[in-house]
């Protein structure tokens, strides 16, 4: 075997992931568990759905409280006996936080207690759930309090008060029945959520049918539909009040799945016409969000002010209006708005407008914030976000803007009297040509896959750019990684290819690999409100060099455009004091960052970019904003 | 919320058998989800779908006959549909403090050779991912994947040698190439 041969077997026995014994049986039971529990409902369910906690979400919930679960597994009873239909009423759960409630008492349920029917049980703290052996499944929010009982032809549980997430199993002959003090909910298979309150009870459902009977009167609820036992009382938010189940986000989704779904049907019936050529979502819920939403846990986006584009859906978390404006808009000259463009199918967390881009309107735009679920029939990520959610802003808001232009304090990037001290990468005009006859070009796209021998040339073409990588025979060599990665952090080696900002001591360092100098200028405007905040004022930092700035390399462009010169640039300079006291954690030291505070100040950013033959200072530069000329509160959904 | 359900002792004979089976193969199924995926979260994700629709759908037919055949395959196509679809949770504002270079319009060429090699096995044919997990984690003989894989010990052989051959470029692009 040759030895290329016996270097890829080495990377492989070496490198190719593999569990450990331990990692693997800790897994193993939470896991049958969940299987077996989720497997139950939707086996007697008969659907393919998945319907599992979000990523990252029920795993590591799961996983955080094992620990105490594992020493809580009761196997807690109702000992109703078997029932016809094959319903059997048994629950199997385990379950820290659940009580009898005796006399006016909550005595906590041990393991291996039997509970009676008609026992009333009531949820601690943290909430609680249960699991009916035909596969339904109860969520109890905290201090809900039922009892299960015996039905004509199925199982009750009888609400005696608070929430209740219920997902009902298909019921092979028979229902389950919800009860609580003046509604009567009977299902057959089905997600919904039912609070009895002093008020009365309420019934909102999110997948599925169910039949409400208040007194004589009967109605059956479709997904997103709700009913009310006291019509004074106020419209449940689905999303915040499903906030409390471990499954909210699951619960959210299947909701909009549903609603999709019933448009579909509604289209496909021809009972819903576009008016218009311009694309608009076709169904919308807007909800004014009582109170903030935490993200996941582990994830950055999912909680408030967060918002996920997927096919034919957009769901905005507790967002400002200023804030939904801004990702609904378009560019705006000389103020930047960094990764506009959201991709399909990941959740951005985008913190809030600050009034850089949006100004105006009433004080209430800036403190309420918005639950937005909109679904249309459209799998342009950019329209989803752009001119369609702009245009459900317009009309649900009665929302009016207008653009302003005005002269802002910039700083401007200009090349130094002395001219540019770094030299761009002589690439010339065969490299380019070799790069567009391999990987194709707008005129004559490539449509054939890129075979081994394209793929070996093109990496030696870009290894001409000169930006430094990890020699292949380092990649599996933890000491050589080290090695390299310290080398280029202290410039002894050419900047790693792409653009990067990372801290040396009491030093910012920007770097810039085989990319453009507008890079740069990007990366000097996010420092300014970052380790330059004080230096740079959060000023935008402005391009005046005239440099092309068409990149080649990420999007080959038609024939004859000039190309961005490409520069490989280490711009180190000595970042404000005050950025590291804004970046401790409350009762951490500076040797807590990691960072060798020890190591000499590098020049201002003035002076360091001055070494590069770059001149940076203050001007003024037109600059677009939003003004928000008109908004109303939202029109009912 | 501090709640685990769990089901007890059941005459339920699919639920047994389901028991069963998840007794026997759920290390193959876990550790196979693991070296395609790289992460305990995606491989418990995998091995929590793969039985899940196992259970939901009942037994395919022919299931029975080289279950574990069936089992190793789910597995490394779930896992590969599970890396390819991956779904990044993406922060765009409030920069933070970072220490190290960080990624934009290139792959980090720094990044451990682990990732790259999960990234690079997607790429490849599930046929061939199939054969290299057995080969590479579970140390199976060629003879021994053919036996388990229905093919025999040439296809086999000439699968890894591919399977090699194009891991090695991949590995190689991804440390040099431009997004």
């Amino acid at each position: 075997m040759k030895k290329d041969e016996n270097n890829i077997e080495e990377v492989l026995e070496r490198s190719l992931p593999s569990a450990s014994t331990e990692r693997m049986e800790s897994a193993r039971e939470r896991i049958f568990n969940y299987v077996q529990s989720d497997a139950a409902v939707d086996r007697n369910a008969g659907t393919d759905a998945d319907f599992k906690p979000a990523r990252g979400f029920g795993w590591q919930r799961l996983t955080a409280v094992a620990a105490v679960a594992a020493l809580l597994i009761v196997a807690i009873w109702i000992g109703l006996g078997s029932q016809a239909g094959g319903v059997d009423a048994r629950l199997g759960t385990a379950d820290g936080s659940l009580s009898r409630v005796s006399e006016g008492k909550a005595i906590p349920v041990r393991g291996g207690e039997r509970i009676e029917a008609q026992e009333i049980v009531r949820s601690g703290s943290e909430g609680s759930a249960v699991a009916l052996a035909d596969g339904s499944r109860a969520e109890m929010r905290e201090g809900a309090e039922l009892s299960l009982e015996h039905a004509e032809d199925g199982v009750r549980i009888h609400l005696r008060r608070g929430d209740l997430l219920v997902h009902a199993a298909k019921q092979i002959a028979g229902h389950l029945y919800v009860q609580t003090r003046d509604l009567k909910v009977s299902v057959v298979g089905t997600v919904f959520l039912v609070r009895a309150d002093d008020n009365g009870s309420r019934v909102a459902v999110i997948e599925g049918e169910v039949h409400v009977q208040q007194g004589t009167v009967e109605k059956s609820l479709r997904p997103g539909e709700q009913l009310a036992s006291n019509p004074k009382s106020e419209n449940l938010k689905f999303f915040e009040e499903t906030g409390w189940s471990r499954e909210a986000f699951a619960y959210l989704s299947k909701l909009h799945e549903s609603m999709a779904q019933s448009l579909a049907a509604r289209q496909s019936s021809g009972r819903t016409t576009s008016v218009s050529g311009k694309p608009k979502f076709e169904e919308a819920s807007i909800r004014l969000c009582e109170q903030d939403i935490q993200a996941p846990e582990g994830a950055r986006g999912g909680g408030s002010d967060s918002m996920r584009i997927s096919p034919g859906r957009v769901d905005a978390v507790c967002m400002t209006l200023p804030t939904l404006i801004r990702t609904a808009h378009r560019s705006l000259n000389n103020n930047p708005w960094f990764e506009a463009s959201l991709k399909m199918n990941s959740t951005y967390g985008l913190g809030t407008e600050d009034g850089t881009r949006v100004r105006g309107g009433p004080d209430w735009v800036r403190s309420e914030k918005y639950t937005i679920a909109a679904v249309a029939d459209s799998t342009d990520a950019a329209a989803l976000q752009g001119p369609m959610l702009l245009d459900l802003l317009e009309r649900r808001f009665k929302l009016k803007l207008r653009v302003e232009t005005e002269e802002t304090p910039v700083y401007t990037l200009t090349i130094a009297k002395g001219g540019l001290k770094i030299k761009p990468v002589e690439l010339g005009p065969e490299w380019h040509a070799r790069i567009r006859a391999i990987a194709g070009s707008p005129e004559a796209p490539r449509q054939a896959p890129l075979d081994p021998r394209d793929l070996e040339e093109l990496l030696k073409l870009y290894a001409l750019v000169g930006c430094s990588q990890l020699p292949e025979a380092d990649q599996d060599d933890k000491a050589a990684r080290s090695r390299f990665q310290e080398a280029v952090r202290r410039g002894e080696l050419p900047p790693v290819c792409g653009a990067g900002v990372y801290s040396l001591g009491p030093n910012t360092v920007l770097s810039v690999g085989g990319g453009k100098l507008n890079s740069l200028v990007g990366s000097l405007s996010r420092e300014a409100k970052r380790s330059l905040i004080d230096t740079l004022d959060g000023r935008l930092v402005v391009d005046k060099t005239g440099l092309p700035d068409t990149d080649c390399f990420t999007a080959i462009p038609p024939a004859g455009t000039p190309c961005a010169p490409v520069f490989n640039i280490r711009l180190e300079f000595a970042a404000d004091e005050s950025y590291f006291t804004r970046i401790l954690p409350p009762g951490a030291t500076l040797s807590d960052l990691g960072l060798d505070m020890r190591l000499p100040k590098a020049p201002n950013v003035f002076d360091a970019l001055e070494k590069l033959g770059l001149h940076l200072e203050k001007s003024k530069a037109p600059r677009e904003f939003i003004v928000i000329e008109h908004i109303e509160r939202p029109s009912d959904n | 919320m501090p709640t685990v359900t769990a089901f007890h002792v059941t005459n339920d004979p699919v639920a047994k058998e389901f028991e069963e089976l998840f007794a026997e193969h759920y290390p193959l199924v876990y550790r196979t989800a693991y070296s395609v995926t790289g992460s305990t979260a995606d491989a418990e994700d995998v091995v929590q779908t793969l039985f899940l629709r196992l259970f939901r759908r009942g037994l395919p037919s022919g299931f029975r006959e080289n279950p574990k055949a069936y089992l190793y395959r789910a597995a490394v196509n779930v896992s590969l549909n599970s890396i390819r679809s991956r779904r990044h949770h993406v922060f765009v504002a409030d920069q933070e403090q970072l220490d190290t270079p960080v990624e934009t319009d290139v792959p980090n060429p720094e990044s451990p050779i682990q990732g790259r090699l999960v990234e690079a096995i997607a790429q490849l044919n599930p046929r061939a991912v199939e054969m290299l997990i057995l080969r590479y984690e579970h140390h199976y003989s060629e003879a021994e994947i053919g036996k388990l894989l229905g093919a025999s010990r040439g296809v086999v052989a000439v699968t890894l040698f591919r399977a090699r051959a194009r891991l090695k470029k991949l590995l190689r692009a991804s440390s040099g190439e431009r997004s």
